[in-house]
């Protein structure tokens, strides 16, 4: 009897092993999903700034926002990751990627030699980007300085430092939809929308986190605690911008600067610096749809230090 | 008679020593508060359009900064850290770890604030002014002030 019992228990651990084993497989694009694409540099640029990659990718430590050597640590529950270097270096960046690898990088999160990256990099967000607007994007951090060395691993402890985990995570928190607009909406909403939810991953911030660090859908944008650690990211909901006009909002996306002229929080400061360089349109579309988010109760605050 | 007198004596002393713990807090939350509405706003709003330039007023503002931002360096004293409950923004415990380099940063904006005054002759002048300060703000608000709300 307890034979046949370690012989079942083992069968459904072999079972179990291969069903995680396939639902964990990385994801790629395939190069045939992408067409004939001549590369849009003014659009290149503004995905840039939207997209935000200096704040995280620019070489820390120096002024030149452009040099996207990586390096930075970013502190979370997981423990830290260093940022790795995209500049056009062949050999230390991703100078020798095809387009494909970005596209892949970007909307499934998967390095051109298989393996998962950790959503540190919002790919949650980027999945959401048309494949043309990643392709122009490729195309401007092509243009870019190339910049040399390779950035340490990161300092990630047991068990969330095996990356095939990650393919459950990604089970768990990555749909692969692309974004849909609404047509019931202007175009100036669906840019905002667009803008925000995709490149802009303003809610991968603004909105509290599970237990596992996936976003808590019905809390999306309403605040929660930050993810580096220290302070509390604010609401963007009307519950929190009641008082916000669209043009504030715009104004504050191009200033740092609240509509009563308070200067935002640190963590925003790196933020403004690439929303500040989008065109008008850009900031006016997504504050336009910052402006429409219904009011959501985001998660208590601690009172107590 | 004379144990009462200590007893009080004592509390007295307490009261006050903590009374001046949560001091510095209210102080420089105040003074930062009273940099933007009383020193940097008008020139600010000069320098986007949103008010009509007046030159006068404009150095008015950056001479309020300038008195603000010497009154700023002794308000971190090492036991006051923010405490609860705590207002929108508040001062990061990284000021406490990494001290040269926050007294660095404000003392760069004590000396932008004074570097500036004068200069300012018309719109364009001004935004030069108002960008090279704001930078020096946003440098350590970037680092050092936390969103609490």
């Amino acid at each position: 009897m307890p034979r046949k019992l370690l012989l079942l228990a083992l069968a459904a651990a072999v079972v179990g092993a291969g069903v995680f084993w396939l639902v964990t497989i990385p994801a790629t694009v395939p190069a045939s999903a992408l067409g004939t694409h001549t590369p849009n540099a003014a659009n290149g640029k503004e995905m840039f700034y939207a997209g935000g990659c200096a704040s995280c990718h620019a070489t820390p430590g120096q002024d030149d926002r452009l040099k996207l050597g990586g390096g930075l640590g970013l502190k979370s529950p997981f423990g830290t990751f260093y940022v790795p270097n995209i500049s056009p270096d062949p050999n230390d960046g991703i100078g020798k990627w095809s387009e494909t690898d970005f596209v892949t990088a970007m909307q499934k999160g998967t390095s051109p030699d298989g393996r998962h990256y950790f959503p540190a990099f919002p790919y949650t967000s980027y999945q959401r980007m048309r494949i043309e607007d990643v392709r122009d994007l490729f195309a401007h951090i092509k243009t870019l300085p190339a910049v040399q060395g390779k950035v340490r691993d990161h300092d990630v402890s047991f068990p969330f430092n095996v990356r095939r985990t990650l393919g459950g995570w990604k089970f768990l928190f990555l749909d692969g939809r692309p974004f849909q607009p609404d047509p019931s909406r202007s175009a100036q909403w669906n840019r905002g929308a667009y803008l925000v939810n995709g490149p802009g991953h303003c809610a991968e911030c603004h909105s509290p986190r599970n237990p596992l660090g996936g976003i808590v859908a019905r809390q999306r944008f309403a605040g929660g605690p930050n993810p580096e650690g220290e302070g509390w990211v604010p609401n963007i909901t009307q519950q929190a911008l009641g008082d916000y006009s669209a043009e504030d909002i715009a104004l504050l996306l191009e200033t740092g600067r609240s509509p009563d002229g308070e200067a935002l929080g640190g963590a925003m400061i790196p933020v403004i610096r690439n929303t500040s360089q989008l065109s008008e349109e850009s900031r006016a579309a997504m504050a336009a749809y910052i402006k429409s988010l219904p009011p959501v109760e985001g998660p208590k605050k601690p009172e107590k230090k | 008679m004379r144990r009462t007198v200590l007893a009080v004596g004592a509390i007295v002393i307490g009261v006050t020593v903590v009374a001046a713990q949560s001091d510095p807090i209210k102080q420089r939350n105040a003074l930062m508060s009273s940099m933007w509405k009383d020193g940097f706003a008008s020139p600010y709003r000069m320098a986007n359009g949103k008010e009509p330039f007046d030159q006068a007023k404009a150095e008015a503002g950056l001479a309020k900064m300038s008195e603000i931002a010497a009154q700023l360096p002794p308000l971190w004293p090492p036991n006051s850290k923010a405490v609860a409950p705590l207002p929108k923004y508040s001062s990061s415990s990284k000021i406490w770890d990494n001290r040269p380099d926050f007294d660095a940063k404000l003392a760069a904006l004590t000396k932008s604030i004074n570097d500036n005054r004068g200069k300012a002759k018309d719109v364009d002048s001004l935004k030069g002014v108002v960008r090279d300060i704001n930078q020096r703000c946003d440098s350590c608000h970037e680092s050092y002030q936390v969103t609490t709300k």
